[in-house]
């Protein structure tokens, strides 16, 4: 019985060390919704229709992505939205930014970015910055969206109050809008914020 | 006890037999390790010639002398190369005017002006071989648009280059992100309330020195990487899988805690069957906690972090885990319920 | 004839130089010295200690604790085994051994997000002692007509605890204190199982080491009962009066 519980222990441990993401991470200061939307010059959600990585002044990779925008939730834009992050691939060499997202062709975001034309915009918050669009499923469109400090600024709010939550897409974009045009319930919270919680994400029960 | 001895040791061989069998080279236990996919390859961050050798730029230092910005670096990785269980060591190679952003094939240290990193305060980054797998050079690189202070007892309202030092030659020597801290949500952002690994994501208020020290996480977790002779025969592990409605949790946050000594050690149950792995554990009987992650952006943890379980509630393994001298503890499976 | 003073005195001089001269003979001359006895041991539950599993806080922050966690062992029922020499008449030096079992009992509390408290019980412990022990007997006490004989005693032992399957190793000490009863329902010193008697005991026990949470000594009440048993038959000149 121990032989036979050692050896599941072993196919634990290996099943995930093959399954293991690659994990991405740097020191940060950490932001709130509320901060994130604030921060930004531009947030949008769409498509990732193109990456290219440049080499910054000779020295050092950056990754252009370009976005196909399905809704501009705040800021100017005309057409795709163009941002960089750091890091990519450039040949058989790949630099890897640890903590910098990393995004490929079809992949469906909302994205914070900073910097106004003509300096090309980069991610705010670094990673947290870049909310990935999955699907329920139901097919929907969900985020993992960040905690917002609830009350006004500078409020304290007690410590569990709000974990990262999944949403639908539309409960969230009407939140990030609420904050762009400074728009509270009388109690403060965000429009979507007292609704029931949203879909458990795919391939949850 | 032989056969103990007997079957630890046909763990080991198995877990190594099977690693290096999927490519990677070290199997993944104490906890999150680097790693970058390309060409659907999973490359793991590794150093496999020791001392890594590493260049300092001393210019453009943000109001701190040369002399305390060398002597935080030189405290910072001697805390790392002091751990008895772990073979990683340092070198320093001398002062260079190359920026730590610089394609040059040396691994540089140094302050760069970049708002762009937005609330960033360090960063390291690798570039890698993708034929090789190899590393060809790395850098940290601190972020000069923030107050720094490198004094041995630290300043208000600035940030501590040893302890972010110290943090970014974590990632520098392959170690990724710990789960290990607690964290308040006030108005702007989320706040520090208190961390036990040097590798938790966000940084202490400026002017706290407390990242300075190495925990059990950031021992475990090295020792692991580079383990020293004695390392895996003096160690153990807990495993086991996080399942809420007979379904795996992935992306719980596990912790083992060690009363009698005080070590707290965590991982993730990182696939869909909610499975996890906790190595590197002086052997002893442990308290296992299961948490969501929620005190950290997930994409501090995990790249896709979108697919993480993080509606769960706080949940106990019912038993104590037992680990033995360089054997496994487990499998247990630990329930949580929808929060 | 009366004896003086002087010749009552000379005569318990020759009287307790019996013994010494009874450890010269053969073994089968001693009478009744070795004693072997078995008891079934009761040890109370004893606090094992507790620890928080703490963080180490932000600067301007309380200390932060992420749980608490205390455990108990539970009452342990072992045996006990001794096999003594009475190099007197009241002192008797024994080796022993012990084993026993106790489950240790869990508490979980003060969770900082909230998850309730809980218990549960976290392992069982096999124990294992081995030492020594002195058994003085109160004569003076003695009553029944003699069959009663009440003693005080102190051990001290090796400590030997095992988690579930041997998986896990912990050492300390134990020190034991206490007093008894000993009640004789045979005595025929010209036999070679010269004595059996009824034991009852009760212990102060002192454990330093093995297992814990932070409470490295702790002290708990013992309780045991069995069987004594006491061999050799009395030789020539060899007996001890019991």
């Amino acid at each position: 019985m121990r032989l036979t519980c050692r050896l599941l222990a072993v196919s634990v441990v290996a099943a995930v060390f093959a399954l293991s993401p690659p994990v991405s991470a740097t020191i940060v200061v950490s932001l709130d919704l509320g901060e994130l939307v604030r921060s930004s010059d531009i947030v949008a959600y769409g498509r990732v229709v193109d990456v290219l990585t440049v080499r910054v002044d000779g020295r050092y990779s950056d990754t252009l992505v370009t976005l196909a925008p399905s809704a501009l939730l705040k800021g100017q834009a005309t057409g795709d939205i163009v941002f960089r992050v750091p890091g990519g691939e450039t040949g058989r060499y790949r630099t890897v930014v640890v903590g910098a997202p990393v995004l490929r062709v079809n992949d469906e975001a909302v994205v914070f970015l900073a910097g106004q034309a003509p300096r090309i915009p980069h991610v705010v918050g670094f990673s947290q910055g870049v909310l990935r669009i999955t699907r329920d499923d139901a097919r929907r469109p969900i985020v993992l969206a960040p905690p917002m400090a609830d009350g006004a600024g500078g409020q304290r709010v007690v410590r569990g109050a709000g974990p990262a939550r999944v949403m639908m897409l539309s409960d969230f974009t009407q939140d990030v809008r609420a904050i762009v045009e400074g728009r509270r319930r009388a109690d403060g919270r965000l429009p979507a914020a007292q609704r029931k919680p949203g879909p458990a994400g795919p391939g949850h029960p | 006890m032989r056969r103990l001895r007997r079957d630890a040791a046909w763990v080991r061989a198995a877990v190594t037999a099977l690693s290096a069998l999927m490519g990677g080279g070290y199997p993944a236990e104490a906890y999150l390790k680097l790693g970058t996919t390309s060409g659907g390859q999973q490359l793991g961050l590794r150093w496999t010639t020791l001392p890594i050798r590493y260049f300092v730029n001393e210019q453009k230092l943000p109001g701190i002398g040369v002399a305390e910005y060398r002597a935080a670096l030189d405290r910072a990785f001697a805390t790392w190369q002091g751990i008895d269980s772990s073979t990683v060591a340092f070198q320093a190679a001398g002062a260079t005017s190359a920026s730590p952003q610089d394609s040059d094939g040396m691994t540089t240290l140094g302050f760069v002006a970049r708002p762009d990193l937005d609330r960033v305060l360090g960063s390291t980054s690798f570039i890698v071989d993708t034929v090789t797998g190899e590393i060809v050079e790395a850098g940290i690189l601190f972020n000069s648009v923030f107050p720094w202070s490198a004094t041995a007892g630290g300043e208000s309202g600035k940030y501590d280059v040893e302890s972010i030092a110290l943090h970014e030659i974590g990632h520098l020597a392959g170690l990724g992100h710990s789960a290990l801290g607690e964290t308040e949500l006030r108005a702007g952002g989320r706040r520090v309330l208190a961390a036990e690994a040097v590798m938790f994501p966000i940084a202490y208020s400026p002017g706290s020195t407390a990242g300075r020290q190495l925990r059990a996480d950031d021992i475990a977790g090295m020792s692991d990487i580079y383990p020293g002779p004695a390392f895996r025969s003096d160690t153990g592990s807990i495993s086991g899988r996080v399942t809420m409605n007979g379904q795996g949790v992935f992306g719980a946050h596990v912790v083992a805690f060690n009363p009698a000594t005080n070590a707290l050690v965590g991982n993730f149950a990182l696939n869909s069957q909610g499975e996890f792995a906790i190595a590197g554990l002086a052997p002893g009987s442990y308290i296992v906690r299961v948490e969501p992650l929620d005190d950290a952006d997930l994409t501090a943890f995990f790249g896709e972090g979108s697919n993480v379980q993080v509606n769960f509630g706080v949940s106990y393994l019912d038993r104590l885990a037992v680990v033995p001298r360089g054997g496994g503890a487990g499998p247990y499976e630990i329930r949580v319920t929808p929060r | 004839m009366r004896l003086g003073r002087a010749g009552r005195i000379a005569i318990m001089a020759v009287l307790a130089s019996v013994p010494r001269a009874a450890a010269a003979q053969p073994a089968n001359a001693l009478g009744g010295r070795i004693e072997v006895a078995g008891t079934a041991m009761w040890v109370n539950s004893t606090p094992l200690g507790g620890s928080a599993a703490s963080l180490t806080p932000n600067v301007n922050q309380p200390p932060f604790a992420l749980f608490s966690a205390a455990a108990d062992l539970g009452t342990s029922v072992g045996a006990d085994l001794r096999v003594g020499y009475r190099v007197s008449r009241a002192l008797m030096l024994s080796v022993r051994g012990g084993v026993s079992r106790a489950v240790v009992h869990v508490r979980i509390s003060g969770d900082a997000e909230g998850a309730p408290d809980s218990s549960f019980a976290g392992d069982t412990l096999q124990q294992w002692t081995f030492g020594g022990r002195a058994d003085y007997d109160l004569r003076r006490w003695r009553f029944a007509s003699g069959r009663a004989r009440p003693f005080v005693l102190a051990a001290a032992s090796l400590l030997r605890q095992s988690h579930e399957g041997r998986v896990s190793i912990e050492t300390g000490q134990v020190y034991d204190v206490g007093a008894g009863l000993a009640y004789t329902f045979r005595d025929r010193p010209a036999s070679r199982l010269s004595r059996w008697s009824m034991v009852a005991e009760l212990l102060v026990t002192h454990v330093r080491g093995g297992f814990n949470w932070g409470n490295d000594a702790r002290t708990s009440p013992a309780f045991g009962g069995g069987v004594s048993t006491t061999w050799g038959r009395a030789g020539k000149g060899g007996i001890i009066r019991h």
